[in-house]
């Protein structure tokens, strides 16, 4: 598998699940990954979106150096361990 | 006209009687010369000052006397006038006493020469009358309708106000056939009135009947929902021979219209269903007589499909010299329900056929809970909760775009230089301005709609089930886009098949446009939304005016052939035409905007004269509805239609394969409906000669 580039998460306002998910993508950080926090309700985060055809939130998209999605979690927020095990891979 | 008599008695003999003239008039008289004819049309028809009428009355008429004219008319007369309004500074009186008209040459020209800008116009009596009329609405919209800026909008090319010459129609609807069903045909006017059929052949002849009035209050497509599934009441017992028959009827005399008013066709559109959508399972069903059968339509499942496997038999048999149906389009919609729908693989191959041999078919991507009613080349709706409910009262599904304007995109980025901000504020501009566009359409259109039964628009008035048929609350208000990728391509340096970051940015160009067509219609509370313009002649006029007044920057991305003159902005957000990506690519890619976009969006599958199997058509199918975002996909064959021997071969070719006549017709999609490729415009004639048609790739 190719190197992990950066981490998407995708959220919104008033989504139940997105502050889960964001606590999750800050965990990561701290630990050295590159997360991009994409609000689809901005003109970015929805261009974004659009492009990994996110259509739920939350959603965590996992890209390698030229912006290929390697794996994805779409309107799911994974366990730590879960997501940990992916990234390592 | 007291006044006028007044001052009349007031003025010393002789003063108008000098002329020994004759007025060739309007109403085909010939009268005596009679200044205060101008005095009263002046007073009558504008703001001007009754000493300034009676100023200028005068100075005309010495004008006259000076000039030795020998054949006099009213228009010159009023010409003569606006000039001396001129020469006193009264511009707005000028405008107001404006005469719209044609010039002789072009008049001519109609009457005598086929029109070549309009693929969808023969040449015919009937025809002429519909150019010339046009022509002249269109000036009344111009001066009229629309405010200086959006005429001057329109007419520089920063936006394109759509069928400027339907100005009094709304743009396109799409309905259902329960209201005929439940009320016979019973049009305001009318001389005769029908009950609720009975038999389906007269139910066929109703809903042509009635979709023709509409056409006469369109301007655009007629759309009718879940067409097989309303039906099917009707259909109970019916054979399978006299099944057949009653598909060649409907689209037989569908295609057919075109034989009335000027040879344009209905832009009809047939929704279908292989199963019965969800939302209309549980709804009483209407059958013979109007009358409710006791049953739901979950329960008329089996002559539903059978009825729409019927239709598209007769769209793979084609006409007498088997060529495609140009209409009605079959608008076949692909749902979650489809594949839990006992049958559909084997319907699948069949409608793959039609895609295959005549190209017909389109099929509409409904994910998830959509549900989505199709009209015209792409406009279609999402139907929320409110929609959801009139599905419990189909006949009240009555839906209307009140008209389409289109934004120049690759315009806004020739002033924006590069710099970012300055493109997504003269697009928010533009935007704005599209919605004083629409504000003033709708204006119009309600003061029509306000005269009732006695105005031109009766039959939207009419309210057999207690509210008007035109449900002006629930109209869109469209806002198209063109040549996103020229936009991007100028902006950028890269075409949005090129580089991720051209896409991303065209992407961000849509979603700036769908926030902001949000906020600004909520502002003036329209219902405003994306909409892909199916840009048939804007693609060409918009590209030339761009070469006119910013040759430097358009001609570094305008496509097609400057030397032929067949230039060309690529439609709406499509990826230029003539990239040779895979469809699969292509229709993924494309989809991308899709969801964005929310009155309706199209990927196009050129095919040229390949002619792939069934098969490989149904897994790309599912494979689109699967694996992509992409709302709506047809496959496009070309054909070559020999007018000696009567053959038809695939492809477009300059002579006939089987007879070498050179008497032939071409057929394709122009953009989204077939047409004869010899009417086109030159826009479209080059981006034909680029398109990528996939071959190898099925
Ligand atoms: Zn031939």
């Amino acid at each position: 598998m190719d190197e992990v580039k950066e981490i998407k998460l995708f959220w919104k306002n008033g989504c139940t699940r997105c502050p889960q998910a964001k606590e999750l993508c800050k965990k990561l950080e701290n630990e050295g990954f590159s997360v991009a926090y994409y609000d689809v309700e901005s003109v970015d985060g929805l261009a974004e979106a659009s492009f990994h055809e996110v259509l739920s939130t939350p959603s965590i998209i996992i890209v390698d150096g030229n912006d290929e999605e390697l794996f994805s979690y779409r309107g799911v927020v994974p366990s730590y361990m879960e997501i940990k095990s992916c990234l390592r891979a | 006209m007291l006044e006028y008599g007044k001052e009349k008695n007031g003025e010393k003999d002789g003063d108008a009687t000098d002329l020994a003239l004759f007025v060739r008039t309007s109403d085909e008289e010939i009268r005596e010369w009679n200044r205060n004819k101008i005095y009263e049309a002046l007073v009558r028809e504008t703001t001007i000052s009754k000493d300034a009428a009676r100023i200028i009355s005068q100075e005309v008429e010495k004008l006259i006397g000076e000039l030795n004219i020998k054949v006099l008319t009213a228009p010159l007369i009023r010409e003569l006038t606006n000039v001396k309004l001129l020469e006193y500074g009264l511009e707005d009186i000028r405008k107001q006493h404006s005469r719209l008209g044609v010039p002789l040459y072009d008049v001519k020209n109609i009457i005598l020469s086929q029109n070549k800008e309009n693929a969808n116009v023969p040449h015919g009596p009937e025809a002429t009358n519909l150019t010339l009329a046009e022509s002249i609405k269109k000036q009344y919209a111009l001066t009229e309708v629309f405010s200086q800026e959006v005429a001057d909008a329109h007419m520089r090319g920063d936006v394109h106000l759509h069928d400027l010459g339907m100005v009094d129609r709304p743009y396109c609807s799409g309905q259902n056939i329960e209201y005929i069903k439940r009320f016979g045909l019973h049009l305001p006017g009318a001389l005769s009135i029908a009950k609720p059929a009975k038999h389906p052949e007269v139910l066929i002849e109703q809903i042509i009947k009635f979709s023709a009035a509409l056409q006469g209050t369109f301007a655009g497509a007629i759309g009718w929902d879940a067409f097989n599934v309303f039906m099917a009441p009707y259909l109970v017992g019916v054979d399978d021979t006299r099944m057949k028959q009653l598909a060649q009827i409907l689209i037989f005399e569908f295609a057919q219209q075109a034989v009335a008013r000027g040879g344009q066709s209905i832009f009809s559109d047939l929704n279908l269903y292989w199963e019965i959508p969800k939302h209309f399972e549980d709804v009483p069903a209407i059958g013979p007589g109007g009358k409710f059968t006791g049953n739901t339509y979950a329960d008329y499942l089996e002559e539903s499909q059978r009825f729409v496997k019927a239709l598209f038999e007769v769209y793979r048999e084609g006409d007498a010299m088997g060529r495609p149906f140009f209409f009605p389009k079959p608008d076949t919609h692909i749902t979650e329900k489809f594949f839990n729908t006992e049958g559909h693989e084997e319907f699948l191959n069949l409608i793959c056929d039609v895609a295959a041999d005549k190209g017909n078919t389109y099929f509409i991507f409904d994910r998830g809970s959509t549900a989505k009613i199709s009209e015209c080349c792409r406009l279609s709706f999402n139907l929320d909760e409110k929609d959801l409910a009139d599905a419990k009262e189909p006949w009240k599904m009555r839906y209307s775009a009140m008209q389409n304007v289109t934004v120049n995109l690759p315009r806004i980025a020739y002033r924006a230089n590069g710099d970012d901000s300055k493109l997504f504020g003269e697009l928010s501009s533009a935007l704005e301005l599209v919605a004083r566009a629409h504000m003033q359409k709708k204006a119009f259109i309600s003061g029509l709609l306000s005269a009732g039964m006695a105005g031109p628009l009766a039959l939207l008035t009419m309210d057999l089930d207690g509210e008007q048929y035109y449900r002006m609350h629930r109209a869109t208000f469209l806002v198209g886009m063109l040549g996103l990728n020229e936009m991007v391509q100028y902006h950028t340096g890269y075409q949005m098949h090129e580089s991720k970051e051209a896409l991303k940015f065209g992407l961000k160009v849509i979603a700036y446009m769908k926030k902001e067509v949000e906020r600004i219609g909520k502002e003036n509370n329209l219902r405003m939304v994306l909409e892909q313009t199916p840009a048939e002649s804007t693609a060409y006029r918009l590209a030339k005016l761009d070469l006119k007044y910013y040759p430097l920057q358009a001609s570094s991305v305008v496509k097609g052939s400057k030397e032929r003159g067949e230039v060309y902005y690529t439609n709406s957000t499509y990826f230029n035409v003539s990239a040779p990506m895979d469809p699969i690519s292509r229709v993924k890619g494309e989809g991308l905007f899709h969801p964005l976009i929310e009155a309706g969006a199209l990927s196009h599958v050129w095919l040229g004269e390949s002619k792939p199997s069934a098969e490989s058509l149904a897994s790309f199918v599912k494979k689109s509805f699967y694996n992509t975002q992409n709302a709506q996909i047809a496959f496009s064959p070309e054909f070559t239609s020999c007018l000696d021997c009567g053959k038809v071969s695939r492809g477009l070719s300059e002579k006939c394969s089987y007879c070498g006549s050179e008497n032939v017709e071409g057929i394709t999609r122009v953009t989204g409906f077939f047409s004869k490729v010899n009417s086109w415009n030159k826009g479209k004639l080059g981006e034909l000669k680029d398109r990528y048609r996939n071959y190898g790739h099925f």
